[in-house]
C-alpha cells in the first residue's frame, strides 16, 4: 500500500517536473530570442526586463523543484542583469555572447535533469566566474551573495521606506498534490520574504480523520500579508510553477487602509522571535478599498501549443490550458472511431431507397459534415507553429557563420504555419542538417561572392506554407548551387550508374544515395559525415517527400513536403483476392497496366520495362501468400513505388479508392507484421493492413526464385 | 485548567518529518493514538470526557517541512479529539523557527495553554 | 451442494474460482472468468500474411484491432467450421485483447480448491504446463487452462519476441 502510493507519487513528481522543464525551455528560448534580436545593438528597458524575468523564473522554478545546481548560474546572471537594468553597470555588446553562453549552460543543466544528459561542471564554473567578473568589477557589495545558491537577493525591491509600498493580502490554496510534486514551500516563502515584510499563517480548515489521513496530501492553505514595493506580477512570478490562477488569490489593500492596518504591530512577524499572537491574522475589514486584481500572466504561461514564450510579450490575454498529449491523442483516436462509424453508416445507407428515406440520408450527410469538422478541430489541437523550430536557427546561423568567416542573413517566412507536434519534433533534425549544409557548403565566402558579382552577405531563407493537405517547407540559399559534374563524378566513384542524358532533377537525386555524404563531392569544405540520405530517410519516415531545385551560381532550393499529421495517412486502397491493402500515397509514383511485351524475365525474376527502365515486379499475392486468380502482371495492376531511390512494381488485382485512413497499431494486441507499418479500419468495418513499401522492397530482395517456384505448386 | 492530577505522558516524535518521511511516520502515530486514548481513529469521541495531558517531544525530529508541520497539526488535533491535551514544551529553536516560518504557529498553538476551540 | 459451497467459500476466501467452460472437440475446458471480456460470434477476419494457420487474422473490435486464434486448429480438435454458431471468446491477457475461437461455450462454474485435482501427465491436446488442474462438475471432467500462460507462450506466436 505504502509502496504503491510512493510509486504513484514518483510518477506525479515526474509529471510536474515535466511542466517545469517545458516552461524552463520556453524561458530559455525567449531569452535567446531577445538576445539575438539585439544583434549588436543595445537592449531597451523592456527587453532587459524580459531577459531578467526569464532568468528569474528559471531560478525560482529550479529552487522550488530542488534543482539547486540550476540556480547558481541563473542567480549570478540575474544579479548582473538587475544591475544593468538599474544602470549600475553599463551594458556592453560582449554581454550578449556571455548571456547566450550562460543560457547554453543552463540548457545543459536542464537536459541533465530531464534526459540524464552529461553536464560539464567546468562549463558551469567557467560561465559563473565570467559572469561574476562583471558583477564584481563595479562594486564590492555583492560579495558573498553571488556565490550563494538558491536564495534570492532581489535588489532593493524590499525597502519598506519606499513610498510605493503596498500591502498585499494573499491566500494560497495549493493543489493537494503539492507535496508529492516535491515543491519546497520553504524556498517559496523565502523568496516572498525577499520582497518585503511578510507574515505567514497556515490554516487547516477541514481537519481530516487521522485514521484515513494521507500525510502526503496537502490539506493546508496559507494566508500571507506582504508589504512590498513589488508588483502583483512579481508575486505571481514566485508562484509561477506552484499555483494555478484559482489557487492564488491576491488582493491589494489600498494605501489609506495600509496605514491603519500597519498600526497593528502584529502584522509583522519577527522570525527570530517567538509566539506570534494568534490574532495577528485578524482579517482586514472588507471594503471598497480592497481591490481585487485579476489573474495575471499565468494564463499565457500555461500555453503549450502557442509559440509559447515568443508570442507573449506583455501579458497578452490569450487564454489557454495545458493538456497532456495523451489526452489529446485519446480524443483523436475517439474521433477516428467516429469517422469510421460514420463511414460504415453511410455505406449501410447506400442501399436504402433515397426517396423513401430522404430524412435518413439528409441526416447522414449532416453527420458526415459534422464528423469531418470535428475531426479537423480535434486534429488542430496537436498543431504547433513551425516557429518553434525556426527559432533555433538564428543562433545556429550566427555561430556557424562566425566560425566559417561567412556573412549570412537568415530570413524566415510563414512562421505561423502549423503542423503536428510529433512532426515538429521530427522535422527539426533534417532542417538543421539542411541549414548547416547551406552555411557549410552552399554559401560562398564574402570575397568569392563579390568576385562573382553577388552581395557579400549571403541569404538563407526558410519558408513554410500549407498547400492543400500538406505542409511545404523550403530551405533556399543564394549560394553556388549544386555542381552537376562533381555529383556525377562522385556517383561514378561510388559505383552508381549515371549517364549524361540524365536530367538535372535526376542528378540531384543522386545526393540522396546512401554513402553519398562527404562534402568534398560537392564543395571543397570538409563535411561532417551526415548525409542527405539521412535527411531523406527522416522525412520519409514522416510520410514526407524531398525535392531539390538548383541553378549553378544562383543557389539551391530544397523542398520538404509533409502530411499535416501523423495520425492520418493518405493512401490508395488496393485489393488482392479477398483482401484489401493500403499503399501510402507518398510512396507511389504511378500505376500501370503493363502490356505483355513490356514484361521480361531477368535471372528468373520478372521485370517490367517502363520508360527505358527495368523495374522488378513483386507480386503481393506471392509475398503475402494470398489466393487470387490474378497472378499474371498483365492481368492486374502494377503499382510503381519508390522509396529512398529504390523502385519496385508491385502487382495487385485492382486499385480501389484514394482515401484518408486513421493509422492503428497492430502491435497493441498482436505483433509486427512484416511488410506492413500498421493497419486501419475501412468504411465497411474491416481491417486493412497498411503497406510499408520500404520493407516490401527489402522483402522482395530476399524473395528468391525458390519462393516464386513454391508459389506455383 | 486543573489537570495536575491527571496522568501525564510523553510522546516522542522522531526522525524524518519531511515529505519523504511522513508516510513512514503514520503507523507509529496511529499506534500512539490508540494506545494513549484507546480511541478508534474512525470515530470522533466527544472531547470533554477527561483531560489527560501529554507532552509532545519534538527534539528528536531530524527533518521538518511544511508537509511534516501539517501532519503534526493533524496529529495533535487527533490527540485532542481523543481527549488528550498535547503540550509542546521545550521545543528546539530550529524546529520552532521552522514551524513559525511556515505559518503553523497558530495551528500548533505554540503557546498552547488555552484549550483549542472545536471546529 | 449449495450449503457446502457456502461454507467452503468462507473457509478458503480466495480459493474459490469461477470458470468459463467451453468445448473443443469432445473435451471440456475451463478458464478464469476474470480474463473474459466478452463472447461474440465469428466475424469476417482480415488475414495476416505468413502467419500460422491457427491465427485466423485480425478483426475490428470497436476500433481496436484484435487477433483471432482458432484453438480447434491449434490443437487439432473438432472441425474448423465457421458459421453463425461459431463462438469467439474475447479475453484480456497480459494487457492485450485476444480472441479465441472454440466449438461452444457452455457455462460459468464455481469450483472450490477441493474440487480441483492436479493434472496428471496425460494425453490431452494441451501441454500440461498450461493446465492448472482438473475439475469435476456433475461427473464431467473439466480441464482448467492457464489461459494467460498459454496465450503469451511463444508457440502461440501472438507477441513480438524480444530480440
Amino acid at each position: 500500500m505504502t509502496q504503491e502510493r510512493m510509486e504513484s507519487g514518483e510518477i506525479d513528481l515526474n509529471r510536474f517536473n515535466q511542466v517545469f522543464f517545458e516552461e524552463c525551455g520556453e524561458h530559455l528560448a525567449e531569452m535567446e530570442q531577445i538576445l539575438l534580436s539585439l544583434s549588436d545593438g543595445k537592449p531597451d528597458e523592456e527587453q532587459l526586463n524580459a531577459v531578467f524575468r526569464a532568468a528569474h523564473s528559471i531560478k525560482g522554478g529550479a529552487g522550488i523543484f530542488g534543482f539547486q545546481d540550476m540556480t547558481v548560474v541563473t542567480h549570478i546572471m540575474e544579479s548582473l542583469l538587475d544591475r544593468v537594468r538599474n544602470h549600475e553597470i553599463p551594458f556592453t555588446t560582449a554581454m550578449i555572447d556571455l548571456f547566450l553562453e550562460a543560457g547554453d549552460v543552463i540548457a545543459m543543466q536542464l537536459a541533465g535533469h530531464r534526459d540524464g544528459a552529461e553536464v560539464r561542471q567546468e562549463a558551469v564554473d567557467q560561465i559563473s566566474s565570467k559572469l561574476r567578473q562583471y558583477t564584481d568589477v563595479k562594486t564590492a557589495v555583492i560579495g558573498t551573495d553571488a556565490t550563494e545558491t538558491g536564495v534570492t537577493t532581489a535588489t532593493d525591491t524590499t525597502s519598506d521606506s519606499q513610498p510605493g509600498c503596498r500591502l498585499f493580502e494573499m491566500e494560497f490554496t495549493p493543489d493537494p498534490d503539492i507535496f508529492k510534486r516535491g515543491v519546497r514551500l520553504e524556498q517559496l516563502f523565502l523568496e516572498l520574504e525577499q520582497l518585503g515584510e511578510l507574515t505567514i499563517n497556515a490554516e487547516i480548515s477541514d481537519f481530516p480523520d487521522f485514521g484515513t489521513f494521507d500525510p502526503e496530501m496537502c490539506a493546508t492553505c496559507w494566508q500571507f500579508t506582504l508589504k512590498t514595493a513589488a508588483s502583483e506580477e512579481d508575486i505571481r512570478e514566485i508562484f509561477e510553477f506552484v499555483a494555478d490562477e484559482d489557487q492564488l488569490d491576491i488582493r491589494v489593500v489600498s494605501d489609506t487602509q495600509l496605514s491603519d492596518a500597519l498600526g497593528d504591530s502584529a502584522l509583522t512577524v519577527d522570525l527570530a522571535g517567538i509566539q506570534a499572537p494568534s490574532a495577528r491574522m485578524a482579517p482586514l475589514p472588507p471594503s471598497d478599498n480592497v481591490t481585487c486584481i485579476s489573474p495575471g500572466r499565468r494564463a499565457s504561461d500555461r500555453n503549450e501549443t502557442a509559440p509559447g514564450a515568443f508570442g507573449r510579450r506583455s501579458g497578452e490575454a490569450d487564454s489557454s490550458i495545458r493538456v497532456g498529449v495523451t489526452k489529446v491523442d485519446q480524443l483523436i483516436n475517439q474521433v477516428g472511431e467516429l469517422v469510421i462509424t460514420q463511414a460504415m453508416l453511410a455505406q449501410a445507407a447506400a442501399g436504402v431507397d433515397p426517396v423513401q428515406y430522404e430524412g435518413l440520408h439528409r441526416g447522414l450527410l449532416q453527420l458526415e459534415r459534422n464528423t469531418r469538422d470535428l475531426q479537423q478541430s480535434v486534429m488542430s489541437i496537436r498543431l504547433v507553429p513551425i516557429s518553434v523550430v525556426f527559432n533555433r536557427f538564428p543562433r545556429m546561423v550566427r555561430d556557424l557563420a562566425a566560425k566559417l568567416g561567412k556573412q549570412v542573413e537568415l530570413k524566415t517566412f510563414g512562421d505561423t504555419t502549423e503542423l503536428d507536434k510529433g512532426l515538429i519534433e521530427k522535422i527539426s533534425d533534417p532542417l538543421t542538417h539542411l541549414v548547416r549544409n547551406c552555411l557549410d557548403h552552399a554559401l560562398e565566402l564574402p570575397d568569392v561572392r563579390i568576385a562573382t558579382g553577388k552581395e557579400a552577405i549571403g541569404t538563407i531563407m526558410l519558408r513554410a506554407s500549407q498547400l492543400g493537405g500538406r505542409i511545404v517547407i523550403d530551405v533556399i540559399d543564394d549560394g553556388a548551387g549544386l555542381n552537376r559534374a562533381k555529383i556525377m563524378g562522385k556517383a561514378l566513384e561510388r559505383g552508381i550508374a549515371v549517364s549524361d542524358s540524365m536530367t538535372d532533377d535526376e542528378v540531384w537525386q543522386l545526393i540522396f544515395a546512401p554513402g553519398f555524404s562527404t562534402a568534398d563531392a560537392i564543395t571543397d569544405i570538409s563535411g561532417r559525415g551526415v548525409g542527405m540520405d539521412v535527411v531523406l530517410r527522416n522525412v520519409h519516415s514522416m510520410g514526407g517527400r524531398v525535392q531539390i531545385a538548383s541553378e549553378s551560381g544562383k543557389g539551391t532550393r530544397v523542398t520538404i513536403s509533409l502530411p499535416l499529421t501523423l495520425a492520418i495517412l493518405e493512401g490508395i486502397s488496393v485489393s488482392v483476392g479477398e483482401e484489401k491493402f493500403i499503399f501510402p500515397l507518398s510512396s507511389i509514383v504511378e500505376s500501370i497496366q503493363p502490356k505483355p511485351e513490356n514484361l521480361k524475365t531477368v535471372n528468373g525474376r520478372q521485370v517490367v520495362h517502363v520508360r527505358g527502365e527495368y523495374i522488378t515486379v513483386l507480386p503481393l499475392y506471392g509475398m503475402f501468400n494470398l489466393q487470387t486468380p490474378i497472378i499474371e502482371p498483365d492481368k492486374g495492376i502494377l503499382v510503381l513505388v519508390e522509396v529512398e531511390g529504390e523502385r519496385a512494381a508491385i502487382l495487385v488485382d485492382t486499385l480501389m479508392d484514394e482515401l484518408q485512413v486513421v493509422i492503428k497499431s497492430l502491435e497493441e494486441n498482436y505483433r509486427k507484421v512484416e511488410g506492413t507499418s500498421g493497419a486501419t479500419i475501412l468504411g465497411d468495418g474491416k481491417v486493412a493492413l497498411i503497406l510499408d513499401v520500404a520493407a516490401l522492397i527489402d522483402l522482395g530482395k530476399n524473395w528468391s526464385d525458390k519462393d516464386a517456384a513454391s508459389l506455383i505448386e | 485548567m486543573s489537570d495536575d492530577m491527571s496522568e501525564r505522558t510523553r510522546i516522542y516524535l522522531a526522525g524524518d518529518w519531511s515529505m519523504d518521511g511522513v508516510t513512514k511516520q503514520m503507523p507509529q502515530l496511529v499506534e500512539q493514538l490508540t494506545s494513549l486514548s484507546g480511541i478508534c481513529t474512525d470515530e470522533k469521541l466527544p472531547t470533554n470526557a477527561h483531560h489527560d495531558q501529554s507532552e509532545v517531544d519534538l527534539t528528536r525530529i531530524e527533518k521538518l517541512d511544511a508537509c511534516g508541520c501539517q501532519l503534526l497539526a493533524v496529529f495533535l488535533r487527533a490527540l485532542q479529539l481523543g481527549g488528550i491535551k498535547p503540550l509542546l514544551n521545550d521545543m528546539p529553536d530550529d524546529i520552532k523557527e521552522k514551524i513559525q516560518f511556515l505559518g503553523f504557529a497558530n495551528e500548533l498553538e505554540l503557546q498552547s495553554d488555552h484549550p483549542r476551540k472545536c471546529a | 451442494m449449495q450449503e457446502e459451497q457456502g461454507s467452503l467459500q468462507q473457509q478458503t476466501g480466495t480459493g474459490v474460482g469461477e470458470y468459463l467452460t467451453f468445448t473443443l472437440g469432445s473435451e471440456e475446458y475451463g478458464m478464469d472468468i476474470l480474463k473474459v471480456q466478452e463472447i461474440r460470434g465469428y466475424d469476417a477476419v482480415t488475414h495476416i500474411a505468413n502467419s500460422p494457420d491457427f491465427l485466423k487474422g485480425v478483426i475490428n473490435l470497436r476500433g481496436v484491432i484484435v487477433p483471432i486464434v482458432d484453438m480447434r486448429i491449434k490443437f487439432k480438435l473438432g472441425r474448423a467450421d465457421y458459421n453463425e454458431f461459431t463462438v469467439v471468446i474475447i479475453m484480456n491477457v497480459v494487457g492485450r485483447v485476444v480472441g479465441m475461437v472454440v466449438d461452444s461455450v457452455s457455462d460459468v462454474t464455481t469450483l472450490a480448491p477441493e474440487q480441483i485435482k492436479p493434472a496428471p501427465e496425460f494425453g490431452s491436446a494441451l501441454d500440461t504446463k498450461y493446465i492448472t488442474g482438473l475439475g469435476t462438475v456433475n461427473d464431467q471432467m473439466l480441464i482448467l487452462v492457464d489461459i494467460e500462460q498459454l496465450m503469451s507462450s511463444p508457440e502461440m506466436q501472438l507477441m513480438d519476441v524480444p530480440t
